[in-house]
C-alpha cells in the first residue's frame, strides 16, 4: 500500500512538472531535460523515504543546489542582456527595476505598514520578481510549509548547501554556541527591521547582502559602493564559501539572513512542524549536530522539548541521522488534537494517504518545482545553446 | 458516564484530525499548483488592494506635474522638413510625455540624495538622434533671459540653434542641455557683458539614464550647488521643452535645417519652404487646452517681413499641488459600456470585416458562424478555406482565434498547447497581411486572443497592445483616406471616436495587464483626446 501512495504521488508530482516545467517551457529540450530530472528526483525521494524513513534527504540537497547554481546563471545572464553588466544602474533604479527577492520583505513591511510606501525600487506588479508578487508568494509559503522554504526553496541557500558538503569532516564545530547563535540571528534581525524602518531604506540589502556577489550589486564607483562592495564579498567569502566548509552549517541562513529570522518567527502559521518523541530519543545527539541551521542543541534534548527551536527549517537532516526514528514531521494543528490510533485497514491506508511527511516533502518540492522552472530551463538553454555554437 | 465522555472526545478528536490532515492534503497536493497559477492575478489583486507603491525618493520624487502632448506633432511648426539620415526613426523626435517631479531629499541609494527629476518620453527611440533643451524660469519674476543659449554664449563656445526666443513674461533661469548621452545645467547670470549679451554659466552635469529601448530620458538634476536651490522654494515653474534633431557633426547643436532639406515624410514639402527664421524645432510641449499657445501657433510666430524669431511660451508647473489624477477609470468604464452596447445593437462602424469573400463562399459562412458565437462551426469551415487557400491571411486569423477559443474551453494543459497554436496561425496571419487591406482585421484577432489569455502564462499583454494601437493607427488611416483628409484634420464621427477609444481603451488594458503604466496612460490619454474630440 506504501508503494502504492509512493506511486500515486510520484504521479503526481509529474503532473505538476508535466505542466509548470514541460508545458510552460513551450516543450523545449531544456524543459524536458529538467522536467524529467525533476520528475526522477522526486520519485527517488518518495521511493528512499518508504524504505528507510529520512534517507530522501539527500535528493533535497541536489535539487537545492542546482536550483541556486542555475537561477544565478540564469539571472546573470538577464541581467547582462538588459544592463550591459550586474552592476545597478541608474536607469533601472529610477525605472523600479531592481529585483525584490524575499529576503527584501521583513524589512519592507515595517515601513509600510507605518508610511504605506515600499522602500526598494523594484516594479510594483507583474510576474517577475515583483513586489506583489514576492508578497504572495511569501503570503503562500507561511501558510504551507513555513521556514521550510529556507532548505527546500530558496534559491541562494543552495550555495551554502553545496559547501557544506564539500568536506567530510568537520574542521570547526558550533553546537555549543547554537544558542547564541540564534539569538545573534534574531538580535541582528531586529537590527535590520529597526534600521530598515529609522533610514527608509533595506539596510540589509544596501549593505550586508552576501548574494550580491551571484546576483546584481551597486556599482563600486563611491565611497559607499566601495566599502558595500568590500562587505558582500567579505560576507560571501566567510559565511557562505569558507565557515559552511568547516562547520559543515548553513552559517549566513542560521546568523545573518532576515528573511530567515522573520520565517522562524511567523512559522507558526504553517501546516507542518519537525516533532521530537521524547519516549524515543536515547539523547545521542546526533540530530543536533546534523542540524545545519543550529536548531536542535543539548538544552533541547536534554529538558524534553518534544521539538526543535524556533530556527528549524524543516530540512530532514536531524530525521535522517536519528537511529531510533525518534523524530519526524507532522501536521501542526497535531499539538492540539492527537494522531488517533489506527483501528482498522480503511484507517490503516487513509493514514498512509495522508503521512505528514509525504505531504510536506510534496508540497516543499511543489513550490520549489514551480520557482525553479524559468530560471533552470532558461540556464539550460543557454547552456547547450552555447555547446551548439562551439561543437559547431 | 465517562466513558461516554471519553469515548465522544475520541471520536471528535479523530474527526478533528482527518479533517485537518485531508484540507493539508489538498492544500499541499493541490493548493500550491493552483495558487501559482493563480499568482499572477493574486498578486495583481493584493497590489490593488494594498496600493503598493514604491517609496517616491528612489525613483525620482513625488510627481509635482505631468504632461502629455500630441503624438505624431514632430514636425515642428509644420514646414519642417524629417531627418533623412537613416539613424532617425518614425517618433524618435517624438515627445509624448513630459514629467516634472517634486524635488527630492535625502534620497536612499542614490549618487545624489538631493535631487530634482525631469522624464521625457518619446514615441521611439534611439536618443542619440535627439538634442533636447528645457529653459526653465524658476522664479516666476522677469530676471534671467529671454535668449536661447547659443545666443546667449555664442562667445563662450556653449552651442546650440534653436532659432527662437521666449516668452518676455517668462526668462528662463536654467537651461538643461541634452545630447549625446551627456546632460548640462546652465544658470543664465544678469547681464555683466558690455556687449548687451546675457552671459550663462555651467552649474553641473545632470545624471542622465535612458529606459525602454531610449524612449524615456531620466534626467536627474544633482541640488547640491547653491545657484540651483531656488528649485526648493519654487511654488510654480515654467518649462520651455523643445526637441531638436542631434547633428554628430556639429556635437551639441541642433541639426542645421540645411542638412534637413531632403524630403519630409512622404509629404510634398519641398526645400523651397527653407527660411533661416525657421525654428530648428521638431516638438516643443505645447498647452494643449490653450490654442493660442499650441506648437504650430507658437513656432510660426516668426516673421521675415521684421526678421523676428519665433516666441516660445512655457507650460507652468505646480510644484507644490497634489497631481490631478483624473476620473480615468469612469471614462475607460464609459467606452466599454458604450462599445458593448453598440456591438449588440450593431456592428463597429467599418469595424473589421472581410474583405476577401462573396456571402455565399465558405469563408462569409465561417465568418457568419464566428460572429453568431459558433466557434466550432467557425473553425470546421475555416479549416476548409485554408485548405485551399493556405495563405488567405483572414481565414487564418480567424481560424487561430477559433482555436483560442477552443482553448478557453478546454483543461489546461490542453488550453496551453491550443493557445500555443493559435498564436502560430495568428502570426503567420499578421505578416502575409502586413500592407494590405487585411492587416486590421488580422491584427484585431491577433489582440483580442492577446489580451485573452493570460499575461502570466503566455507573457501576451504587451504584444497585444501594440497590435491595438497599430490597428488604431490603420483605422485612422482607412478613414481618413475615405474621406481625403489628414489625421489631424479629421473629425471622426460618433461611431468612428467610438471604436477608436475602444481600440485605445483595450490598448490601456493590456499595458497595465504587462505592467507598462506609462504606455497605459499614454493610451488612455489618446482615448480621451479622440473621445472629446468636437464635443
Amino acid at each position: 500500500m506504501a508503494t502504492l501512495v509512493s506511486i500515486l504521488l510520484s504521479v503526481l508530482m509529474a503532473a505538476v512538472v508535466f505542466f509548470y516545467v514541460i508545458v510552460m517551457g513551450n516543450f523545449s529540450g531544456a524543459a524536458w531535460v529538467y522536467g524529467l530530472f525533476l520528475i526522477y528526483l522526486f520519485a527517488r525521494m518518495t521511493f528512499a523515504e518508504q524504505h528507510n524513513k529520512g534517507s530522501g534527504v539527500k535528493y533535497r540537497r541536489i535539487f537545492q543546489i542546482v536550483f541556486a547554481v542555475f537561477f544565478c546563471i540564469s539571472f546573470i545572464s538577464r541581467l547582462f542582456a538588459e544592463r550591459g553588466s550586474m552592476a545597478i544602474t541608474s536607469g533601472a533604479m529610477t525605472n523600479s527595476e531592481i529585483p525584490f527577492c524575499h529576503i527584501a520583505i521583513p524589512q519592507v513591511l515595517l515601513p509600510f505598514t507605518i508610511t504605506r510606501d515600499i522602500i526598494f525600487p523594484a516594479r510594483v506588479s507583474g510576474h517577475y520578481a515583483s513586489i506583489a508578487s514576492m508578497l504572495c508568494i511569501w503570503l503562500a509559503l507561511t501558510f504551507t510549509i513555513g521556514r521550510g522554504w529556507c532548505s527546500w526553496v530558496c534559491f541562494y541557500g543552495g550555495w551554502e548547501e553545496g559547501f557544506s558538503h564539500i568536506g567530510k569532516k568537520r574542521r570547526l564545530n558550533l553546537l555549543a554556541k547554537n544558542k547564541e547563535i540564534r539569538e545573534f540571528q534574531f538580535g541582528f534581525f531586529a537590527f535590520i527591521v529597526l534600521a530598515s524602518l529609522g533610514a527608509m531604506s533595506a539596510v540589509y540589502c544596501e549593505w550586508f547582502c552576501p548574494f550580491k556577489l551571484v546576483t546584481e550589486f551597486s556599482p563600486m564607483n563611491t565611497i559607499p559602493g566601495l566599502i558595500a562592495g568590500v562587505i558582500f564579498i567579505g560576507l560571501f567569502l566567510s559565511l557562505v564559501v569558507v565557515l559552511p566548509i568547516l562547520t559543515k552549517r548553513r552559517t549566513q541562513c542560521s546568523t545573518l539572513c532576515p528573511f530567515g529570522a522573520f520565517a522562524s518567527l511567523t512559522d507558526k502559521a504553517s501546516l507542518f512542524s519537525v516533532t521530537i518523541d521524547t519516549q524515543k530519543c536515547k539523547g545521542c545527539m546526533k540530530c543536533a549536530s546534523a542540524c545545519p541551521f543550529g536548531a536542535i542543541d543539548t538544552d533541547t534534548i536534554q529538558l524534553k522539548k518534544g521539538r526543535p527551536e524556533l530556527t528549524c527549517a524543516k530540512c530532514g537532516e536531524c530525521i535522517h541521522v536519528c537511529s531510533e526514528k525518534a523524530i519526524s514531521y507532522s501536521f501542526r494543528f497535531t499539538a492540539h488534537c492527537k494522531k488517533p490510533e489506527a483501528k482498522n485497514n480503511f484507517e490503516r491506508t487513509l493514514q498512509l494517504f495522508l503521512e505528514p511527511a509525504q505531504l510536506f516533502r510534496f508540497a516543499a518540492f511543489s513550490f520549489g518545482v514551480i520557482m525553479s522552472d524559468s530560471f533552470v530551463v532558461d540556464s539550460l538553454s543557454i547552456i547547450f545553446s552555447q555547446i551548439t555554437h562551439f561543437s559547431k | 458516564m465517562n466513558t461516554h465522555i471519553t469515548l465522544h472526545r475520541t471520536s471528535t478528536n479523530k474527526f478533528i484530525y482527518y479533517l485537518g490532515a485531508t484540507l493539508t492534503l489538498l492544500i499541499s497536493v493541490f493548493g500550491i499548483s493552483l495558487f501559482f497559477y493563480s499568482s499572477s492575478f493574486l498578486s495583481t489583486l493584493l497590489a490593488q488592494s494594498l496600493h503598493l507603491h514604491v517609496a517616491p525618493s528612489f525613483i525620482g520624487g513625488e510627481i509635482a506635474q505631468d504632461f502629455f502632448d500630441d503624438a505624431g506633432d514632430d514636425s515642428g511648426s509644420d514646414i519642417l522638413v524629417y531627418p533623412s539620415n537613416t539613424a532617425f526613426k518614425e517618433g524618435s523626435l517624438d515627445l509624448v510625455r513630459y514629467t516634472v517631479h517634486k524635488p527630492v531629499f535625502d534620497a536612499k541609494w542614490q549618487a545624489h540624495p538631493e535631487y530634482w527629476q525631469i522624464d521625457l518620453e518619446y514615441k521611439s527611440g534611439p536618443a542619440s538622434v535627439r538634442t533636447i533643451m528645457i529653459y526653465i524660469d524658476a522664479d516666476g519674476d522677469r530676471s534671467g533671459s529671454t535668449k536661447t543659449l547659443y545666443d546667449c554664449s555664442m562667445n563662450n563656445g556653449i552651442p546650440g540653434a534653436e532659432n527662437c526666443m521666449f516668452d518676455s513674461a517668462h526668462p528662463w533661469d536654467y537651461a538643461i542641455q541634452i545630447c549625446d548621452d551627456e546632460g548640462k545645467v546652465y544658470a543664465a547670470q544678469k547681464d555683466k557683458s558690455t556687449t548687451g549679451t546675457p552671459a550663462v554659466q555651467f552649474i553641473c552635469n545632470t545624471e542622465l539614464s535612458f529606459a525602454k529601448n531610449d524612449k524615456e530620458v531620466n534626467i536627474r538634476i544633482p541640488l547640491e550647488n547653491k545657484q540651483l536651490q531656488k528649485i526648493y522654494t519654487a511654488k510654480t515653474t515654467y518649462h520651455y521643452v523643445l526637441t531638436g534633431g542631434f547633428s554628430k557633426w556639429d556635437r551639441g547643436t541642433f541639426l542645421p535645417l540645411e542638412k534637413r532639406r531632403t524630403l519630409s515624410r512622404g509629404s510634398t514639402k519641398q526645400a523651397d519652404q527653407y527660411n533661416p527664421l525657421i525654428p530648428l524645432i521638431y516638438d516643443v510641449l505645447d498647452d494643449s487646452s490653450d490654442k493660442r499657445f499650441s506648437q504650430t501657433a507658437q513656432l510660426s510666430s516668426w516673421s521675415k517681413d521684421d526678421f523676428t524669431r519665433a516666441t516660445l511660451h512655457p507650460v507652468t508647473v505646480s510644484m507644490n499641488e497634489q497631481p490631478q489624477t483624473g476620473n480615468t477609470d469612469d471614462f475607460i468604464a464609459e467606452v466599454k459600456k458604450q462599445y458593448t452596447a453598440s456591438q449588440s445593437s450593431h456592428d463597429a462602424p467599418d469595424a473589421p470585416q472581410s474583405s476577401s469573400s462573396g456571402n455565399g463562399s465558405p469563408f462569409q459562412r465561417a465568418l457568419t458562424a464566428f460572429n453568431n458565437g459558433d466557434s466550432a462551426a467557425a473553425e470546421q469551415l475555416l479549416k476548409e478555406v485554408i485548405e485551399t487557400e493556405p495563405e488567405n491571411a483572414e481565414a487564418l486569423a480567424y481560424y487561430g482565434s477559433c482555436i483560442a477559443m477552443r482553448g478557453g474551453k478546454s483543461s489546461v494543459i490542453e488550453a496551453v498547447k491550443l493557445v500555443n497554436d493559435s498564436f502560430v496561425y495568428l502570426d503567420k496571419a499578421a505578416a502575409l497581411a502586413q500592407g494590405t487591406p487585411q492587416e486590421l482585421t488580422v491584427l484585431m484577432n491577433r489582440a483580442s486572443v492577446c489580451a485573452a489569455v493570460p499575461d502570466a502564462v503566455f507573457g501576451k499583454a504587451a504584444a497585444g497592445a501594440e497590435d491595438f494601437l497599430k490597428c488604431a493607427s490603420l483605422y485612422k488611416t482607412k478613414v481618413s483616406q475615405e474621406t481625403d483628409t489628414n489625421d489631424a484634420e479629421h473629425s471622426y464621427t460618433q461611431d468612428e471616436k467610438l471604436f477608436l477609444a475602444y481600440l485605445y481603451v483595450s490598448a490601456y488594458d493590456c499595458y497595465k495587464t504587462a505592467g507598462k503604466e506609462t504606455e497605459a496612460l499614454l493610451a488612455v490619454k489618446e482615448a480621451e483626446r479622440i473621445w472629446k474630440q468636437n464635443k
